[in-house]
């Protein structure tokens, strides 16, 4: 087990790196001088150079990158004018743009993506778990079909056409909700809700497609079992059989996808964010790309990469932990 | 297992409806008693709150901050020597005196201006205002740490150039800035400047008390002179205002400042600022925004709609939406094809790109309509209402090009208004005329760089200009002097034309201290340059606004475009 | 893109449908109910692609046929004073605008409709031929990789630039090359080439796995020992054995790369107008939908109906192939990666 972590760490640790350098190198490339945008428009030519020199963007790129790491793992101390700031590791530095610490500007977004993630979660395995159920009570029969049916049209739609549906439905044809605002947890759990309510439905219809067939797929496989056979001969309700026993043998696959799908969502989720204005991370991912903040866009690769990481752990723990079967 | 899932969507969705079905009722109660009249003089009390969908991330340093005439929310937070008037209609465009007895004394043909401080003025921590932090208060906005302001101060000041703030790096005092005694300042210039006093309504002549300053960190929490001090900031999500006790209407006769308390929420989505302020429900009866204007889905929506129609309120800022030529540039080193350009442009197809009629109104003039001072009415190139196809092909012939030309067009795909809607639209009313347009999107970082530097500049760009504050002089001079082509990036003058005597011009009509006759002047010479087709205006926007239901004396000044935060009451 | 899509469709989907029938005294035998679904769905799925991609090709035609271009401006069909929406009912439907037009422009939404299908199904196809290709490449040379001869190493490295390709942050990445590579270069070719470069690593994957599974079977071992070269083998013996997971796995990636492209139009960073995607148009349309419903609806009903199409075809094309095996339990940690790779920044 801890060696089984400490790999994972190491591995972790590998990938991100690779992936921070990719995301420098990358977004550096990209067209536009954060220094130019930093210094607005009535920006002269020598204030430019000074505003480069004052952000480092005058360095070679592959020095501004060591920079970056050596901030992140020894801190660094930053000119705020008439003094200097210490940052102190793990440091992300400070935005190009909005002069913000990066690490306060990701923990202000996170919230969101937490509120997403765990709501949507909740919904979509409600829905998914039920119908797959549903649907393996009576495989084969029209209502196996109609939701197989309905799961794949559900499945294939893209995220951002089902969030387009689901506002004209409710807020412009049913007005039954007005246009989702976040509202934070801790000021008004009822706003908070009311407000994620779309953003929820949004992503959840479109991932419970995969829990339905995961679900359907682990009831039945464990149907085929011995034991089953054995508990159908004794007479047992096949209702009750399927409800109790058969559950389990899907459990452990659904719990592992679970897990890793609420890391991508953690991670960001652009479309969602951006149809429905949330301020989350993703939204601050493409904000941040386009205005080549690249201390920015480095930090959110980082946090987002490090949280699939660890939600891929996660599952493979849980996966262990479920299935008898499975070591690690 | 099913039944559960069901149950939990069911009340989800209950507590949802019952959440706006409440809501909806308490704005049906809310909406009648806007009926009494506004009155300046018991206009104090209440929560003003603003929705605004800006993100304020930079905060509010003066020394950053870009306004015209002081802003929105910045002239709540910073008094500055001189300022707009607080006004509807055309006065509006006035700079009148705020922190210093008059618009300022000029001497030496206009190089010298002298301020003298009003007595008794305090920060909102009870410290005098004195002329030093003035004085400091424009120096730091040379800082390479707080750029981003407007260029002028730079140009302007006797050894501006090459000033970097007083935060070390050599000389840390600016010596074109003298402060004779606490309440006289006097600024050096470099050459007569007649619209000093507009300069000198932006926030980088508020005060800033030097033992305060804290730099790049100043943004989050700035002393207050004016009338609002700040309570709570969380960047990005919301600013709370409160009453400036040091602060009184005796030393300031612009701002009237009648909220208790004005609470204004960041960065929320247009969207969802219109729907609340249509809404105008339970507390959004006392909201306006300060930034998002109604776009065309909405106008259309509101248009429908009379009881709506009645709060929205529509103004301009002057600014014009216009094709630059490079005159360096073939073919448009050719005066007959920059004409052929103009008679080609169908501005109807352009007005209808924008939103329509109520967003954009089509202008022949370089200087808008809407500068109504320094405006001289021209069409010499009448291109009607959608374009002289015609025309313009005997032109192109006559100039060479019996086959059409091909150019690029480099426009800016973050900007909503001279992004690729305009740019369809133009590209499709110059096909009928046998211009092709290759269409070159810059992204908004990547646009100032390249089209604003020369080496890299395209021939044809849309872009737009607007005055930092309303008068010819900051209209023309960045588009149309010679010698403020700059080579190292911030050039505006994208046509790159110099000639010796519009710039001998442009210096004549600076001197000139009096604003109508200066404005008089400017428009001549607007109408003077249009002959050359240097430029082809396209438009100028109208801007729409809700607001709502309880909110009193809201209108758009002229200065501005937009609220005057200061004058609206919500009693 | 559609994490789950991917998911589902290769995991225990096969596995389900065999068992589905066996149990619970149903009377069917296998395959049997979901099979007709495919069958039957199948066949509607596969005359729906086949529609969308005559569309696509006879487009210039079909806007000829209505009278009408994708670019034209039509100022005369807008309210001018109502922020330039169409006149009329439903976006303006008529004889000479079947689908109504574009507010503010005036623009035909059904030929703007039908030319986007052209960049929609073309990069999204284009990008999977790519992937394909690329993938197959990689995979047969880390699969095909020989241990004697320091073949161990081929594969790798390989195996780790792969783990790197499904670990990257894929939409983020994307983003930026489109922002990185010249504005003169061909934007849809653009867009396949990065669709192609960031979504090669599953297809590897699988291939690389399934190559090693065949690679013991006799019959190549045969081969090998009559001493036929690699290239040889890997047509003639391992290639033919791949078609089945290669092809089920192609059916689902078009609509993920379909998606990807709408999506990536739906951000603004896919074609330059005045050109037309599904995605371009869906985006443009947003902010209209309280106004001109038709507009909305218009693209985003049409992207749907051809996603569902190529998943239904998909469905299908794996029933078809093998309606009882599932795909190998070995492509399970691939899967996931490429989860871990995409999905969350789709939603």
């Amino acid at each position: 087990m801890i060696r089984f972590l400490l790999r994972r760490l190491l591995g972790a640790v590998a990938v991100l790196l690779a992936l921070a350098a990719l995301s420098y190198l990358l977004f550096y490339a990209m067209p536009g001088d954060p220094a130019q945008l930093a210094c607005g428009k009535g920006c002269t030519a020598p204030q430019l150079a000074q505003v480069r020199h004052a952000l480092g963007t005058d360095q070679p790129v592959l020095r501004q990158f060591w920079t970056f790491l050596t901030t992140l793992a020894l801190g660094h101390g930053f000119s705020t004018g008439p003094s200097t700031v210490w940052c102190s590791a793990p440091c992300l530095g400070y935005s190009y743009q909005s002069n913000e610490s990066v690490t306060q500007m990701l923990l202000d977004r996170l919230p969101v993506d937490v509120s997403l993630a765990l709501g949507a979660a909740a919904i979509w395995l409600l829905l998914g778990i039920g119908t797959g159920l549903y649907a393996a009570l009576r495989p084969g029969r029209l209502r196996d079909r109609v939701v197989n049916a309905v799961i794949l049209t559900l499945g294939s739609t893209p995220v951002f056409v089902m969030a387009l549906l689901l506002l004209m439905g409710a807020c412009v044809w049913l007005q039954l909700l007005p246009f989702p605002n976040y509202v934070p947890l801790t000021e008004d759990p009822a706003q908070w809700a009311q407000n994620l309510l779309l953003p929820w439905l949004a992503i959840a219809l479109v991932s419970a497609a995969g829990y339905t067939r995961l679900t359907r797929a682990g009831v039945l496989e464990t149907l085929n079992q011995d034991h089953i056979r054995t508990l159908r001969a004794y007479g047992y309700p096949e209702r009750r059989i399927v409800l109790r026993h058969a559950v389990r043998g899907a459990l452990p696959t659904v719990v592992t996808v679970a897990a890793m799908d609420i890391g991508m969502v953690l991670a960001g989720a652009v479309f969602t964010e951006t149809m429905f204005g949330l301020p989350g991370l993703g939204k601050l991912a493409v904000e941040s790309a386009s205005t080549v903040d690249l201390p920015v866009v480095c930090g959110i690769t980082l946090l987002a990469g490090a949280l699939i990481v660890v939600a891929n752990t996660v599952a493979d723990l849980l996966h262990a932990a479920l299935d008898p079967r499975v070591r690690i | 297992m099913l039944r559960p899932a069901r149950i939990a969507l069911f009340t989800a969705t209950a507590v949802a409806l019952t959440g706006s079905l409440a809501a909806c009722g308490a704005g049906s109660s809310s909406s009648a008693s806007s009926s009494d009249a506004f009155s300046a003089a018991n206009c104090q009390g209440g929560t003003l709150r603003v929705l605004d969908s800006a993100k304020n991330t930079k905060g509010f340093d003066p020394a950053v901050l870009y306004t015209s005439g002081g802003g929105a929310i910045p002239r709540l937070l910073f008094r500055t020597l001189t300022t707009r008037q607080s006004v509807a209609g055309t006065n509006g465009t006035k700079v009148v005196p705020d922190l210093a007895t008059d618009t300022g004394t000029p001497s030496q043909n206009a190089t010298v201006w002298t301020y003298h401080l009003k007595s008794g003025l305090k920060y909102a921590d009870g410290t005098p205002i004195t002329a030093a932090d003035i004085k400091y208060g424009v120096e730091r906005s040379f800082s390479p740490q707080l750029a981003g302001g407007p260029p002028y101060l730079r140009d302007w000041l006797v050894g501006g150039a090459d000033y970097q703030g007083p935060y070390g790096g050599g000389t840390t005092d600016l010596a074109s800035i003298a402060t004779p005694d606490p309440s006289t300042i006097v600024f050096h210039l470099r050459k007569s400047e007649g619209d000093f006093p507009y300069l000198a309504a932006e926030t980088q002549f508020a005060p800033v008390p030097k033992a305060k300053d804290t730099g790049k960190e100043y943004n989050a929490d700035p002393v207050s002179s004016g009338p609002y001090s700040i309570a709570g900031f969380t960047k990005g999500k919301e600013l709370d205002l409160v009453r400036n006790s040091y602060w009184s209407r005796s030393t300031d006769q612009q701002r009237l400042a009648c909220p208790d308390r004005i609470d204004i929420s960041l960065g929320l989505s247009s969207a969802v600022i219109n729907q609340r302020l249509s809404a105008s429900v339970g507390q959004d009866a006392n909201a306006i925004t300060t930034d998002t204007s109604l776009d065309a889905p909405t106008l259309a929506r509101v248009s429908a709609d009379p009881a709506l129609k009645k709060r929205v309120v529509t103004g301009k800022f002057p600014q014009i939406f216009y094709l630059a030529f490079d005159l360096k540039k073939a073919p448009f080193d050719n005066q007959l094809v920059r004409e052929a350009l103009s008679y080609a442009v169908d501005r109807t197809a352009l007005v209808n790109a924008e939103g329509g009629t109520q967003l954009a109104v089509p202008s022949t003039t370089f200087t808008p309509e809407s500068l109504t001072a320094a405006h001289q009415d021209y069409d010499y190139f009448p291109a009607g209402a959608t374009g002289n196809p015609t025309k313009a092909k005997q032109l192109l012939a006559q100039a060479g090009h019996p086959n059409g030309i091909t150019v690029p067009l480099a426009y800016d795909t973050d900007d909503v208004n001279t992004g690729a809607p305009a740019a369809t639209a133009l590209q499709q009313a110059f096909a009928k005329a046998g211009i092709t347009l290759q269409l070159q999107p810059l992204s908004d970082a990547d646009f100032n760089s390249t089209v604003n530097t020369p080496a890299t500049q395209p021939a044809l760009t849309l872009t737009s200009w607007g005055a930092d504050w309303p008068s010819g002089g900051p209209f023309l001079t960045p588009i149309f002097d010679g010698r403020q082509i700059v080579t190292g990036g911030g050039n505006f003058n994208l046509a790159q034309y110099n000639d010796p005597a519009v710039n001998a011009q442009i210096d004549k009509i600076n001197q000139i201290t009096d604003y109508t006759a200066a404005q008089q002047q400017w428009a001549a010479l607007d109408a003077q340059l249009g002959k050359l087709a240097l430029t082809v205006p396209l438009y100028e926007e109208a801007t729409s606004v809700l607001y709502g239901s309880h909110v009193k004396n809201a209108y758009l000044d002229q200065w501005r475009g937009w609220y005057d935060i200061a004058s609206v009451s919500v009693k | 893109m559609s994490g789950h899509v991917t998911l589902t469709s290769t995991e225990p989907g096969a596995a389900v449908e065999s068992a589905a029938a066996l149990p619970t005294g149903a009377q069917r035998p296998a395959g049997g109910a979901a099979g007709v679904w495919a069958r039957r769905g199948g066949r509607a799925a596969a005359v729906t692609v086949g529609l969308l991609v005559l569309v696509a090709l006879t487009a210039p035609w079909l806007a000829a046929l209505e009278g009408q271009d994708p670019n034209s401006f039509h100022d005369t069909l807008l309210n001018s004073a109502t922020g330039g929406s169409p006149n009329g009912t439903f976006g303006g439907i008529s004889a000479q605008h079947w689908l109504g037009v574009e507010p503010t422009t005036g623009r035909d939404l059904f030929a703007r409709l039908v030319y986007g299908a052209r960049v929609s199904l073309g990069v999204a196809l284009g990008a999977t031929l790519g992937q394909l290709l690329l993938g197959l490449l990689v995979g047969l040379a880390a699969g095909l990789a020989d241990g004697r001869r320091g073949g161990r190493w081929v594969d790798a490295l390989l195996s780790r630039v792969t783990d790197l390709a499904l670990a990257l942050p894929t939409f983020f990445f994307s983003i930026a090359l489109l922002a990185v590579v010249p504005q003169s270069f061909p934007r849809p070719l653009l867009l396949g080439l990065i669709l192609t470069g960031l979504g090669w690593a599953p297809i590897a994957r699988i291939v690389r796995a399934e190559t090693r599974v065949l690679r013991e079977r006799e019959y190549v071992a045969a081969a090998v020992l009559t001493g036929a070269g690699s290239w040889r083998i890997a047509r003639r013996e391992i290639l033919p054995g791949l078609v089945a997971p290669v092809a089920t796995y192609t059916a689902i990636v078009i609509p993920q790369n379909m998606v990807a492209e709408a999506g990536l139009s739906f951000l603004g960073l896919g074609v330059r107008p005045p050109t037309s995607s599904w995605g371009q148009m869906l985006s443009t349309s947003t902010t209209w939908f309280q106004v001109d419903p038709t507009y909305v609806l218009v693209p985003a009903l049409t992207l749907l109906v051809c996603v569902l199409a190529f998943a239904g075809l998909g469905e299908a094309l794996r029933v078809a192939f093998d309606p009882k095996s599932p795909v190998p339990a070995h492509t399970r940690r691939g899967r996931r990666k490429q989860a871990a790779g995409k999905k969350g920044e789709a939603r």
